[in-house]
């Protein structure tokens, strides 16, 4: 699978988390990356055939992380998923990874960390750097 | 017509004399039992103070107050020589009713509400009032212990929770205030991080490269700050322990007492009887409160006419679920979705975070909250809480 076909799409109600990683990706690893403030407008778009990785905030108005993530799985959704998340308890991470999560990220993370993870994610053919 | 026709007087048989002397004595000794039957405390003193009648009940309680046995004929002002300040105090309130004033005298040790040497009597003293005899002294004695203990149980209880909720309000604060600042961080430090790998990547060699290095470090050193305020103010575990949960609600209730009496809210109770859940009772009081104060606040601001509150237990499965509804003004839209997480209030002065600590108070026990339904007709909510204090839920 080509790098070309794959996306990072980040779902993050808060607008400066979302531009400055969008800032992030394009720069490192210089991938399409598409931003989503709620939950409910990246369900209205989102389709099965979609590949790449996807970023959710746990904690969102409506449709939180883990709900999103649910509904995802329900309509065949087959990109990883890192949950990221303001705060953490064990329970928020056995839900995150219970609904299908492969990360769960406390905010802010060590950004090293996180591209390593993404990098899992998307597979081997991502660029260390552009 | 002869005198007596007019004044109908009629001289009585000795025999009738003697059947009325005999109700009249009949009904003496029936007073004279009830004076002595009647759990109430009281005596007669002549206007000196002694003790001319008593019944057992105040023998027993002046006892009890003051370890003497008192005898009739005793004096009041002798038998209390030891106890300088209650004897002044008693004297003084028999003087004072002598002046034909009832007077209440208190009683009670120190003033100190220790559990086991505490004790706290009232001394009514009433005058008789009949001109053509010597002034007498009727003394009741309650005893006010119990009651007394209550109160100051009741109380010790309300300092607790407001200390309990002190410390939730202070978590919660803290934790958002975290949550807040770890967004704009987490933007610095990606930002930071794409801008240092850009300048490496270009192959610059300048100050620049330095300086967003001292972002980045900055940024997670903060993070770090951050992270260790968050382990002083962590959650405490919770104290499990079994309780009726009717009788919580109805707790509830007479503490929001100080609200009703303001404003008259008609407040239904609908629970099974006896039921015991396992649950941290001082948390789960909060979250009742939080709820009832918010349901009974928004009638205050609407002006509704009749309002109403039904609080509602069910069990379903292993959980037991709490329904409190109203017909009071409900949420305005924009705010139903955020009230759990976000420090949002449609009360002028409200914070927004009594709800925000429900949340995470029935979250620790393993329940859920959730707002069913709030329109102009009113708003319901649900909490549901394991039975048995067990995860029931499953991820």
């Amino acid at each position: 699978m080509h790098l070309l076909n794959k996306k990072i799409y980040i779902i993050d109600d808060n607008r400066a988390v979302c531009d400055s990683l969008k800032f992030l990706f394009y720069s490192v690893l210089n991938i399409d990356v598409e931003t989503y403030d709620t939950s409910t407008g990246f369900l209205d778009k989102f389709s099965s055939k979609w590949e790449g990785c996807l970023i959710v905030d746990y904690a969102m108005p409506a449709l939180n992380g883990v709900e999103l993530i649910k509904k995802l799985q329900e309509r065949n959704n087959t990109m990883g998923i890192i949950v990221i998340s303001g705060n953490s308890t064990p329970a928020m991470i056995k839900n995150a990874f219970t609904a299908g999560a492969q990360s769960f990220i406390t905010k802010p993370f060590k950004i090293d960390d996180f591209l390593a993870q993404v990098r899992h994610i998307l597979g081997n053919n991502v660029p260390e750097a552009s | 017509m002869t005198t007596s026709t007019l004044f109908n007087i009629q001289p009585r048989s000795l025999q009738e004399q003697h059947i009325e002397n005999k109700a009249l004595q009949e009904q003496l000794a029936h007073i004279d039992y009830l004076f002595h039957a009647t759990r109430d405390a009281i005596a007669v003193l002549d206007s000196n103070l002694f003790l001319r009648r008593m019944n057992s009940s105040f023998k027993d309680l002046f006892y009890k107050i003051f370890g003497i046995e008192i005898q009739l004929d005793m004096n009041l002002s002798a038998s209390l020589e030891s106890f300088s300040s209650e004897k002044n105090n008693l004297v003084l309130a028999c003087k004072q009713a002598l002046d034909t004033q009832q007077c209440i005298a208190v009683i009670n040790e120190n003033g100190q509400l220790h559990q086991n040497n505490y004790y706290c009597s009232e001394i009514l003293i009433s005058p008789t009032y009949d001109a053509k005899y010597e002034h007498e002294l009727i003394l009741g004695i309650r005893d006010l212990t119990t009651v007394k203990l209550l109160e100051h149980e009741r109380y010790k209880q309300q300092v607790n929770l407001a200390h309990a909720y002190k410390d939730s309000v202070k978590r919660e604060l803290t934790s958002a205030i975290a949550h807040e600042l770890n967004q704009p961080l987490t933007a610095i430090m990606a930002y930071a991080r794409a801008c240092v790998m850009k300048w490496h990547a270009l192959s610059q060699q300048s100050d620049l490269s330095h300086i967003l290095e001292q972002i980045l470090l900055q940024a997670e050193h903060a993070d770090k700050l951050i992270q260790s305020v968050r382990k002083i103010v962590k959650k405490e575990d919770l104290y499990y322990e079994p309780f009726d949960l009717e009788l919580l609600i109805e707790e509830c209730i007479l503490i929001l007492g100080y609200i009703l009496e303001d404003y008259i809210v008609n407040i239904k109770i609908n629970s099974p009887s006896n039921l015991m859940i396992i649950a941290d009772r001082t948390q789960i009081l909060q979250v009742l409160l939080n709820l009832c104060r918010n349901r009974i606040e928004a009638f205050k601001f609407s002006f509704k006419a009749n309002p109403k509150l039904m609080i509602s237990v069910e069990m379903e499965d292993k959980m037991v679920v709490v329904h409190i509804k109203d017909n009071g003004p409900g949420i305005p839209e924009d705010l139903q979705n955020l009230l759990f997480n976000s420090y949002c209030s449609s009360k002028p002065q409200g914070m927004g975070i009594g709800l925000v600590i429900c949340f995470s108070i029935i979250q620790q026990h393993h329940g859920s909250i959730q707002l069913h339904a709030s329109s102009k007709e009113g708003t319901w909510f649900t909490f549901s809480l394991p039975i048995d204090g067990h995860r029931a839920c499953t991820f």
